[in-house]
């Protein structure tokens, strides 16, 4: 069993146990006519604090305050404990009152988010690996340029040679916005290759009106082609792998506000 | 670029001699007929017979490309201890004086260009937040001045001196060596760092030549006069400790270490110089297996056990029509041991059972099998029950073949703290980069990205090798290795911006980049040349708490990995 797997294990056992104790004390507590929420309340409270400090020791890189991926592995498990938290706490029933809704709903939609994010860092880092070149998402438009340059090189045709009138018209047509910037965001996601073969399809059509030379041209736009494909998967990929973080971190942040109203509020009610 | 350089496809192919030592690293003078006549009449060279020599490598030929006379005014240094050096001295006129302290005094300091290693206080880390500065590759012009002081110029060719050799000499132990004495050439032969600071005592003309030359007339003086004379320095001065290392030897008696001294040889192979050939040549795996040196070959009888000082050997077995990489041994490790104690004991002949070769430079202290064979059964030396372990199937670890190969061949494994990034794990999202640049004044000092061999990157970032080639030929000792955690450094102070360690750098881990003022603007000479240094992962050395990028990758993808034992690396591929 390697270290990750046994990592795993520790941690899925730590949030149910967890969770169990967390019902047994609830329910012991609701037996003796105590009121679990007001703990369970806290305890969510801290939780969140302690979630949100994540993105604060991120920040502080330069203190000794631990592995990143020691707090990442505490920031899961915790993160994953305090659904059952919030459920023992909310109770059943959806929470009435705008900051008690607004609370409740980024709870969960922070939850949810979270989930998003440790599934896409866990799916996407082997597929990025898998398919073509390792590159920095920062450099993919500096790529993308050099392949438009070459395709376009390629279909103006060498010197003395006029360009072919089919590969010119077909690379206007349907490669100018192809080749412009990173494409079919949303294709690349759902991992769908429709567009790519739709072009190569476009490409191979044209061959029976090609002469060699032209089809040799026609061959290396599609390889062109290929090459800007896997930039785009690279692009998409590596954004979506970075855009989940600006949905989960600022949400985080308002969550942690509308649960400090709450805290509040709750406390002046309670001592009352 | 012009169309016909692009077009051209024919040239004069390179040649060793193409560029002589003598105009090399900032040098620009060639040795005169006349000098060359003066050399081989001095006590140095006149003892060796030319006849010995090849016609394609004559000595009067080897004294013009690969010698250089040098001048020195008093104080000036020569060696700097910790340097890296690959070209030995010989003094023709004048003294040198060599320093026997090694105390980290600020005198000894300035001689080595080094700088003080202090590690920042918990309120020093967290003032980076608002102290770095805005700009990037900030300096303050007023360190580096004062700092360079020391520092001056001759004939092109940048100097260290020490400004009162008198207090020198009063304070610290050292010693005069006269006209008539070489020095440097186990540094220069062994690729291992100089041992100790040498400064002209008076105004003194050296001869230096490159080690290439020394290796030429090592191999080719018949009367193997100056051999014998390194190799009883090499003797005399490191040999016994060297041994030592081997658990083998590791309580031998000295008598018994001095009846087993004469009997080691002293050898080198391959033709690694800088970083240039190995890049070439670190092009196709497949060539390069078969093009290296064979040091032991597999199925022979073992003759010898094989010691390796410097460099680093690869270890295969033949497997159909082509060769396993089994394994890589880095200095310090033996080769050969393992089969002869198991002749030993069994009383039977027995055979290597994989090829060592040199991958590019190996220098290493070849030692008899017969005479530990005689040590054993005088029982000089006891036989290590548990050392006798086989080469492992390369096929069957942890590390599979492919990643061996990639790494041995990129020479990889070389590094003790390489930047292994798993790219499966590794969510690109630059966590490493940003701390990397927070705990230098905002200046990633790595890039991420590299050659990537399955799923395995090997970072842009320095990997602080066992043999730093990037120190070979730093005029101001500014690169330099530290000598309590053995990490290669760059002093920014007494950087010159010359770029001799970025182009000697096989992996691109060293990057000149142009500083600036507390304003943002470009620092630039008198002739309005932008001042360059150099800069690279220092592994956070000041700072609390290790590396940054490696404590703040949230996946557990990026690890600094010292590569000298498998161990090591299959520690972070079965996680």
């Amino acid at each position: 069993m390697t270290l990750f797997v046994r990592r795993r294990i520790t941690g899925a056992t730590f949030v149910v146990v967890c969770s169990l104790l967390l019902m047994a004390t609830s329910r012991t507590m609701e037996s003796h006519l105590l009121r679990p929420g007001t703990w369970l309340g806290w305890l969510l409270t801290f939780s969140v604090l302690f979630l949100a400090s994540y993105r604060v020791r991120k920040q502080l890189a330069m203190l000794p305050l631990g592995s990143s991926a020691a707090w990442l592995q505490c920031h899961v498990y915790v993160g994953l404990l305090s659904l059952p938290v919030f459920l023992l706490h909310a109770g059943v029933q959806w929470p009435g009152g705008l900051i008690e809704t607004m609370t409740g709903l980024l709870f969960l939609i922070v939850f949810c988010t979270g989930v998003v994010g440790l599934i896409l860092t866990r799916m996407i880092p082997p597929r990025l690996t898998g398919r073509g070149e390792e590159v920095i998402r920062e450099r993919i438009p500096v790529f993308i340029r050099m392949l438009r340059d070459e395709a376009e090189a390629s279909v103006a045709g060498v010197k003395d040679e006029a360009p072919s009138e089919v590969l010119s018209e077909l690379y206007l047509r349907r490669l100018h916005s192809f080749f412009q910037r990173p494409a079919n965001f949303f294709s690349h996601v759902i991992h769908s290759t429709k567009p790519c073969t739709g072009l190569l399809n476009a490409l191979t059509d044209t061959r029976r009106f090609l002469n060699a030379r032209d089809e040799q041209t026609m061959v290396h736009l599609a390889d062109c082609v290929k090459r800007k494909d896997d930039l785009d998967y690279q692009y998409a990929m590596q954004s979506l792998i970075k855009y989940w973080l600006l949905l989960h971190v600022p949400l985080t942040w308002a969550l942690v506000v509308f649960a400090s109203c709450h805290v509040v509020i709750a406390m002046a009610y309670t001592s009352q | 670029m012009s169309q016909s350089s692009v077009n051209q496809r024919s040239i004069d192919r390179p040649r060793r001699w193409d560029m002589p030592f003598s105009q090399e690293a900032g040098h620009d003078s060639v040795l005169t007929d006349a000098e060359i006549d003066s050399l081989l009449a001095n006590d140095a060279f006149s003892q060796i017979d030319p006849a010995g020599f090849k016609r394609s490598v004559p000595l009067r030929e080897i004294l013009r490309n690969d010698v250089r006379l040098v001048d020195f005014q008093r104080g000036d240094v020569i060696v700097r201890h910790g340097d890296w050096g690959s070209s030995a001295f010989f003094i023709l006129s004048g003294a040198a004086r060599v320093e026997l302290d090694r105390g980290d005094d600020a005198s000894s300091e300035l001689i080595q260009g080094r700088q003080k290693k202090t590690r920042k206080t918990l309120f020093q880390c967290l003032a980076q937040l608002w102290q770095n500065s805005r700009h990037a590759e900030f300096r303050d012009p007023d360190a580096k001045q004062k700092v360079s002081g020391n520092i001056r110029s001759v004939g092109g060719v940048t100097r260290v001196y020490i400004s009162d050799v008198s207090a020198v000499i009063e304070h610290r132990k050292t010693v005069r060596m006269d006209a008539g004495h070489w020095f440097g050439e186990l540094a220069a032969l062994g690729r291992t760092p100089r041992v100790a600071n040498v400064f002209a005592d008076e105004k003194s003309t050296l001869l230096e030549i490159r080690w290439q030359g020394l290796r030429d007339i090592l191999r080719f003086d018949r009367d193997q006069g100056l051999k014998k004379y390194i190799e009883s320095v090499f003797r005399e001065r490191a040999l016994a400790s060297l041994l030592r290392t081997e658990r083998l030897f590791a309580d031998i008696s000295d008598q018994e270490m001095a009846d087993l001294m004469p009997h080691c040889r002293l050898e080198t192979f391959g033709e690694y110089d800088t970083a240039k050939p190995f890049r070439e040549m670190s092009g196709d795996s497949v060539d390069s297996v078969k093009n290296e040196p064979v040091i032991a070959e597999e199925g022979d009888y073992p003759n010898d056990i094989v010691l390796i000082r410097s460099g680093v050997a690869r270890l295969s077995q033949e497997h159909h029509a082509g060769r396993h990489t089994v394994g890589y041994l880095n200095p310090g490790r033996v080769f050969g041991l393992t089969e002869v104690l198991r002749g030993f004991r069994s009383g039977q002949s027995t055979e290597y059972d994989a090829r060592l070769s040199a991958i590019g430079y190996l220098n290493a202290v070849v030692i008899p099998a017969k005479i530990v064979e005689d040590l054993l059964r005088s029982g000089a030396i006891s036989d290590p029950e548990d050392s006798c372990r086989p080469v492992t199937d390369g096929t069957r670890g942890v590390v599979n073949e492919n990643l061996l190969n990639f790494l041995v061949d990129g020479k990889y494994v070389q590094g003790t703290e390489t930047m292994v990034i798993d790219m499966d794990r590794c969510t690109r999202c630059d966590d490493c980069v940003r701390a990397c640049s927070t705990t230098h004044d905002n200046n990633p000092r790595f890039v991420r990205h590299g050659p990537v061999s399955g799923r395995h990157m090997v970072a842009n970032a320095c990997l602080h090798c066992l043999d730093p080639v990037c120190m070979i030929e730093c005029p101001t000792g500014a690169i330099h290795r530290d000598t309590l955690g053995g990490l290669v450094l760059i002093n920014d102070q007494t950087c010159i911006g010359c770029a001799q360690c970025a182009s000697n750098c096989p992996f691109d881990a060293i990057r000149m980049v142009e500083t600036r003022n507390a304003a943002g603007a470009i620092l630039v000479d008198s002739k309005n040349a932008p001042i360059l240094e150099a800069t690279k992962c220092d592994l956070c050395h000041d700072q609390l708490g290790g590396p940054a990028c490696q404590r703040a990758c949230p996946h557990d993808a990026l690890e600094r990995v010292d590569l000298q034992s498998l161990s090591a690396l299959e520690g972070v591929i079965a996680r």
